[in-house]
């Protein structure tokens, strides 16, 4: 009798109990002094796709000097998001857009300059600067890899 | 357990007592987290007009809803989704 309940209750965590899908951090870690005093960040910029498809690397290039060199932060990841993403709706006249995402970590303080030199700079349409807490998930996925991971379709209509 | 529930109120939920009809807890989803970048997953807390479900409609307790909400309004500004269609 005990036995059976055992059984049963074991083959139950098998099944219906599933392991969450471990967390693969993407983002490399730095000095735990660092850390420390320091935070995650996640910066998204918009460019026309005209001209970040002939000046991409400059404009990593250039990301690369505002927050590693001239901020003396720590730059963790620049990925291009999405190559000519067709937009919502309009912006600037343009109706399809490249996004770069930039992980980084850096002091507080250093985020009113990152934003202000953000607005002088001409080739970026629009900017969103984002805290982390810690690592979220999906770092690294592309715009194409989120919309590959659609789920079914919406349950009623 | 059956005694609490005959003789003490202590044991009864919302809406117990006499009249029948109680209320019903919903049942809520949590999310822990939602990315302003994953747009398929928000479409579907919004109407065809980009327009955010209710809280009910959405079945979020409000901790949710409001990262929803949040997650939406970036996605708008991004350009990933409309304000309007």
């Amino acid at each position: 009798m005990s036995d059976d309940a055992t059984a049963v209750a074991g083959q139950e965590s098998d099944t219906v109990k599933k392991e969450p899908e471990e967390f693969k951090p993407q983002l490399p870690s730095l000095d735990p002094e660092i850390e420390k005093t320091t935070r995650l960040y996640e910066l998204m910029l918009m460019f026309d796709p005209a001209e970040a498809s002939r000046t991409w690397d400059k404009l990593v290039e250039w990301v690369n000097d505002l927050i590693g060199k001239r901020l003396g932060q720590h730059v963790l990841r620049v990925d291009k998001w999405a190559d000519s993403r067709k937009l919502a709706y309009e912006i600037k006249g343009l109706k399809r857009a490249t996004y770069m995402l930039v992980w980084f970590r850096a002091e507080p303080k250093t985020t009113r300059e990152l934003e202000q030199q953000i607005r002088l700079e001409e080739r970026i349409l629009r900017h969103l600067l984002l805290v982390h807490d810690s690592e979220p998930p999906g770092v690294g996925q592309t715009a194409e890899d989120f919309d590959a991971a659609a789920p079914p379709p919406p349950e009623r209509y | 357990m059956s005694r609490d529930r005959e003789y003490g109120p202590g044991g009864g939920g919302p809406g117990g007592g006499g009249g029948g009809g109680g209320k019903r807890r919903r049942r809520v989803r949590r999310i822990e987290f939602i990315d302003y970048k994953d747009v398929p997953t928000l479409r579907k807390f919004l109407s065809p007009n980009g327009k955010l479900h209710s809280r009910k409609r959405n079945s979020a307790d409000a901790k949710t809803q409001n990262k929803v909400q949040a997650a939406v309004k970036r996605a708008r500004f991004m350009g990933l989704l409309s304000y309007t269609n």
